[in-house]
């Protein structure tokens, strides 16, 4: 089955949503991060539109490819699993997607975003793109998911394979597929990677990265300066902007926010009444909820073991191969997700509960997300027996609204803000 | 996962293979999330209630999500004293191999040192020998199948195979070697309607391969981690190659699981068994949250089609036996191959 023709009306229409959103933030003096996360987004999908008419390279990816790469080789990147996270926030028509990943014969145990993934490509809401490139980082769904998109779109393609330890040897591998997708990508372009610029690349992803170490540390004080939302718009940015200076901008303005508020004494609300560990992420169809639980329940997102850069590496723009392959056991979602749980997300997840003075945790379980749900038991337990703080686990979809309704959702939680209030 | 270390340091390797019936999971759920695909649910399961008591370590491979986090169950909650996970990449390239035997000899040294055990080039040489054995044993076995009316059935291959993931392996050879001289004889025939192949998830179920053959079916071959692709190729055993080398190479390079890149290698090995085996129609058994198999069956039964081969999709919970549903959907299929006969 190979795609025929390309119908880009909905991405359109999230240029459009979202330019909107920006708009409406900028006007809010508080709200500045969030405006310069929207104008990014904008910014990426408009660059994606345009790709053809410019002459460059598109190239589609799934999550936990470095971008750096195709920053540095001036290629378009559009990230497939962030384009149906935007999508099913904003387009209509998401139910289509997944109907025709079903009649192409994907089980409906494959996770949400996979099917909405090839769903799009089935339908042609993308433009096609000029080559493909996808690994295992983060789950056997990322590497397995683009055998149908090759099929769909007939194009090269490129599988970048990670090992699963962080080992030298693991180290060594993953620098050599590196260097192998490089040439790919040059055979593509027909042009040679330009280290010098790649070195710039890599110095501002190494900026990235302190940046985020440094919103770390301001997070730590009570009451917190942070809105909840951030960490999932921080998380967008790492994931498809490492390497860009409007990544960093965006780091900045939410550092800067913070840093003021912690300044002042501050919390971002008025009253903060929990500290809340986040396990996983929220539905996108109901990221509405983190302003929810802050803005009615006084109840703070601390830190996200899943999604936090760890102490220890930086990365070496003299060494950009390398650093990129250190980089993906250690930094977030790839590093505790596709990683041992022991010496990863269970050890990182207590640190945090202590580090952070959370009083609970809140896990959302996403039906889809085999590796992060199988982790969950040993996650309460060592949350309980080594921080002494209980766990909610939340079951949902993280695109498919209709598993579990946003008010089911709330009412689970109101219930453990209830059991938190009795600890206290 | 190379059993033959395990083997040559003079253990028994056991393949855990969970129950061979559909279980409650009552234990594992309680662990293990219900999207944890329920054969390694089945696994954890008979871990906990105490029927894997005699193990005294547990080596997995970092093949998919399911397993690599039953490593991490395993190790937390502290089942056996020993405990690794080898590390496999989905590539076939010169670097993956440099990868792959750098985690074979890894498990080596790990068990030499933990069970402070030697295990020799000559000790893994003897023992390449004897898998090796049971691997050409195996390749008779199922040559005969190729005739008409082979002498043994699918359910009952299914049997030996379970036999030979449990037993000391000189024993299962003794055995394997008797039935295979006993099938050669000519004087057993099974008769069936249609020649039928099994593949996708893994499947120890002879009930589940009897279903198919009392309606009619006859399962001629496989395409399952429990079958072809767990003994299908042989481990070079010349003297002038090392032995971790030779295992490293046979492992990564055998006959693909879904999981391999790129997925046309499994699926034009899949195609030349349809085509060796004179196969009528394939029953593809995917067990929920089996992502891999999930994946590729949509590409796969495509390329089964443009064949002319009909192709029956099940999706089921591991240990099923295929009474009920699955029972009255392989007897239309079985009514539909008979249609197409008919024309």
């Amino acid at each position: 089955m190979t795609l025929k023709v390309a119908d880009t009306t909905k991405l359109g229409e999230i240029i459009e949503v979202v330019d909107a959103v920006a708009q409406m933030q900028r006007q809010r003096h508080e709200r500045q991060p969030d405006a310069i996360n929207y104008e990014i987004v904008v910014g990426y999908f408009r660059r994606v539109q345009r790709a053809k008419e410019e002459g460059k390279l598109l190239v589609s990816h799934t999550p936990m490819i470095p971008p750096e790469i195709f920053y540095a080789m001036d290629i378009v990147p559009l990230q497939l699993e962030f384009a149906a996270t935007v999508a099913a926030q904003i387009v209509k028509g998401v139910e289509d997607c997944f109907s025709a990943a079903a009649a192409f014969g994907l089980a409906p145990e494959i996770c949400s975003a996979q099917r909405l993934i090839a769903g799009q490509a089935i339908q042609g809401w993308l433009p096609r793109p000029d080559a493909l490139v996808w690994s295992n980082q983060v789950c056997d769904n990322t590497a397995k998911g683009s055998n149908l998109l090759a099929e769909v779109y007939d194009c090269p393609r490129f599988f970048l394979d990670r090992s699963y330890q962080y080992s030298e040897r693991g180290v060594q591998y993953f620098t050599q597929q590196l260097q192998e997708l490089i040439c790919f990508l040059e055979d593509l372009t027909g042009r040679k990677m330009d280290w010098d610029r790649f070195a710039e690349v890599m110095e501002r992803s190494r900026r990235l990265q302190e940046l985020h170490r440094e919103i770390r540390e301001l997070r730590k004080a009570v009451p917190s300066p942070w809105r909840n939302l951030w960490f999932i718009h921080m998380m967008g940015t790492e994931m498809y902007m490492a390497g860009t200076a409007e990544a960093i901008a965006h780091l900045e303005a939410i550092r800067d926010a913070a840093r003021q508020k912690v300044e002042e004494g501050k919390g971002y609300v008025q009253e903060e009444k929990f500290r809340l560990l986040t396990i996983f992420v929220p539905p996108a169809c109901a990221w509405a909820l983190m302003g929810w639980m802050q803005g009615k329940h006084g109840a703070v997102c601390v830190a996200e073991p899943y999604f936090s850069y760890r102490d220890g590496e930086n990365i070496d723009p003299g060494k950009p191969l390398e650093s990129l392959a250190r980089k993906s056991f250690y930094c977030p979602i790839c590093g505790p997700m596709h990683g041992p749980a022991e010496e990863g997300i269970l050890r990182d997840a207590v640190r945090d509960a202590i580090d952070y003075r959370a009083e609970g945790a809140v896990c959302f379980a996403s039906i889809g997300c085999r590796q992060t749900d199988a982790c969950i038991r040993m996650l309460k337990d060592s949350l309980q027996e080594k921080a002494g703080i209980p766990t909610l686990v939340l079951d949902n979809d993280t695109y498919d609204p209709t598993y579990v309704p946003e008010d089911q959702l709330k009412d689970k939680l109101e219930e453990f803000f209830e059991l938190l209030e009795e600890r206290k | 996962m190379p059993e033959e270390i395990i083997h040559a340091a003079g253990m028994v390797p056991i393949r855990l293979t969970g129950d061979s019936q559909e279980p409650a999971l009552e234990e594992a759920n309680a662990y293990m999330y219900i999207n944890t695909c329920s054969f390694v649910r089945s696994c954890l399961d008979l871990v906990l209630r105490n029927q894997y008591h005699f193990l005294d370590g547990f080596v997995s491979a970092a093949t998919c999500d399911c397993p690599r986090r039953l490593t991490d169950v395993w190790k937390h909650y502290d089942f056996t004293p020993f405990v690794h996970i080898v590390d496999v990449p989905r590539k076939m390239t010169k670097s993956a191999h440099d990868l792959y035997h750098n985690e074979v000899q890894g498990l080596k040294d790990r068990l030499e040192g933990f069970f402070d055990v030697e295990i020799t080039d000559e000790a893994l040489r003897q023992t390449i020998k004897v898998f090796n054995r049971t691997r050409e044993l195996l390749k008779e076995l199922y040559d005969l199948r190729k005739s008409d009316c082979p002498p043994i059935t699918g359910a009952e291959v299914l049997e030996v195979l379970n036999a030979g993931f449990k037993m000391p392996r000189e024993e299962f050879n003794g055995l394997l070697e008797r039935l295979v001289g006993e099938a050669s004889s000519g004087q057993r025939a099974v008769k069936g309607k249609f020649r039928l192949m099994i593949n996708g998830s893994p499947l120890n179920n002879p009930e589940f391969v009897k279903t198919i053959e009392d309606l009619g079916g006859l399962v001629v071959v496989d395409e399952l981690c429990t079958g072809v692709r767990h003994w299908w190729d042989l481990v070079d055993d010349s003297p002038e190659i090392d032995p971790v080398e030779a295992l490293s190479r046979r492992y990564l390079n055998n006959f693909p699981c879904p999981r391999m890149f790129p997925p046309e290698e499994r699926f034009n090995r899949a195609l030349q068994l349809v085509k060796d085996y004179r196969v009528d129609g394939v029953v593809s058994e995917v067990v929920r949250y089996c992502v891999h198999c999930a994946h590729d069956q949509p590409l796969l039964r495509r390329r089964l089609e443009i064949q002319g081969v009909p192709v029956l999709e099940l999706s089921i919970e591991y240990g099923a036996s295929g009474t009920g549903q699955i029972m009255t959907r392989v007897q239309a299929f079985l009514e539909m191959l008979e249609g197409r006969a008919r024309r």
